[in-house]
């Protein structure tokens, strides 16, 4: 597939509107796309599934932030009960 | 930038963008005739580096090469400095590209249907060394994509060392044996009618209670540091009451972190602030913003955007009445000498760089905008 087909292919998906169906396009043919094109879709598909994987770190950093609160405010209310 | 300060420059670390630790130049230290010698060094240098760090003096440079004029002390020391700088910058882009390889591949398809369908298409060979010839011209072509996708990588390389992090589900849930906490607050908010109302209420009390928790442990933490203000009994059991209170809200967040729909809830409200940013920007969101770049982007709109160039250039050069086809062979001529052409093919990729968006329709686009070279062949071609 040259790049002008590409590009025909999918203005005529475009056209219809459905940005899922045009994934499934580029999916389905992607080793037919020319070189460049499958360069920067790969990159784009792999850079979301990183920044997928890379916002699962949140709930951990949270997790970690109260394991840790947890234990300070406990350490602070026992020195508390301690001083009466 | 003096001698020493170059030499200096040259022996600062330099950090590998993903793991931090301290890397060489080593094969990297490209000499200017090194890079000059090899087209794809060449095209990155000249082309995108040397106009990122001061586009008149890459300009002017390349010309006297052209020209095998020689540079001035000045120029000289530009442009070592530009080769250490882009040395470095490519140093780390290869430590980026060490990291896609084919298990990474590998690993990335087993989460993502995406990748797994490309990988099966291409291979994981190909595709690990699409990934990494793609990240080395990105650092040069596009610093903050390189950037985002660094930082990425960072992320992902210390959750999957870390490997103990997945084993914190595990504390909190021993953890949290010791309080009598239920998802009640989350429970509550899902109490009402409709779902939008659900979703709304549960995503206000995921926000409110993990904000709500972090000022008020700060604040009991400076208060019981600040020993005089709870030097008495009605004190000490103000902020003993205080501490109960935070220890339930800190206990609900991190119940709510082991159930999967508030995990998810807790994960929007904690990237809220850079989701909004993310979605607000862009010029490429829609199918119709598709529609219009593409129309601008056609071979027939950029060479009409050219001659309109070189009439405009033509009207200054020679008049305002005048156009490109009523002038003289010699007019002629002496416009084609000019970097007309390089100008204008200068602003053509800061136009094509200037399209901006998230999702499938801007890498789309991206990938069938022509090359400079491709765009140079187009109005050569009139």
């Amino acid at each position: 597939m040259t790049k002008d087909e590409l590009r025909i292919a999918i203005d005529r998906l475009v056209e219809a509107g459905d940005e899922k169906m045009l994934e499934r396009f580029v999916l389905d043919n992607f080793a037919k796309l020319p070189e460049d094109a499958q360069k920067e879709m790969l990159f784009a598909f792999y850079a979301d599934a990183l920044e997928k994987e890379a916002d699962s770190a949140v709930i951990s950093t949270i997790q970690k932030e109260g394991l840790d609160a947890l234990e300070k405010l406990e350490g602070i209310k026992i020195a508390l009960q301690e001083k009466h | 930038m003096h001698a020493e300060q170059l030499k200096a420059r040259k022996r600062e670390s330099i950090r590998d963008p993903i793991t931090d630790e301290g890397i060489g130049l080593g094969a990297r230290d490209l000499s200017i005739a090194d890079i000059f010698n090899d087209k794809r060094e060449q095209d990155l240098f000249v082309n995108h580096f040397l106009p990122s760090q001061d586009k008149e003096s890459a300009r002017d440079i390349v010309e006297l090469r052209r020209e095998n004029r020689a540079l001035s002390e000045q120029q000289e020391q530009f442009l070592e400095e530009a080769r250490i700088a882009y040395n470095r910058l490519r140093a780390q882009a290869e430590q980026v590209q060490k990291h896609l390889t084919p298990a990474e591949i590998g690993e990335m398809a087993e989460r993502d249907e995406r990748i797994k369908i490309v990988a099966g298409a291409i291979g994981k060979e190909q595709a690990a060394k699409f990934l990494g010839e793609h990240v080395m011209g990105l650092a040069v072509t596009d610093t903050p994509s390189f950037e985002r996708i660094s930082g990425y990588l960072k992320n992902v390389h210390e959750i999957r060392n870390g490997r103990a992090a997945a084993m914190t589900d595990k504390r909190v849930e021993d953890r949290l044996k010791k309080y009598s906490i239920t998802d009640e607050t989350f429970i509550k908010a899902v109490a009402s009618a409709s779902p939008n109302e659900i979703k709304r209420n549960l995503q206000l009390a995921v926000s409110t209670q993990l904000t709500g928790w972090r000022a008020a442990f700060s604040f009991i933490v400076k208060r019981y540091r600040a020993d005089k203000l709870y030097a008495s009994f009605e004190e000490q059991q103000k902020l003993i009451e205080e501490c109960n209170t935070n220890l339930v809200s800190v206990a609900q967040v991190l119940r709510g972190t082991l159930n999967p729909d508030i995990r998810h809830e807790l994960q929007n409200a904690a990237l809220e602030g850079k989701k909004k940013v993310e979605t607000l920007e862009g010029n490429v969101l829609t199918v119709d913003d598709y529609r219009r770049v593409r129309s601008e982007m056609t071979p027939k709109a950029i060479k009409g955007r050219f001659l309109a160039v070189r009439d405009q250039e033509v009207a200054r050069r020679f008049g305002k009445d005048k156009k490109w086809k009523n002038t003289s062979a010699a007019q002629k001529n002496e416009i084609e000498n000019t970097d007309l052409r390089e100008r204008f093919l200068d602003k053509e990729m800061q136009r094509q760089n200037g399209y901006k968006g998230q999702g499938l329709l801007i890498n789309l686009l991206r990938a069938l905008f022509a090359s400079r070279e491709k765009m140079g062949k187009m109005i050569d071609s009139i």
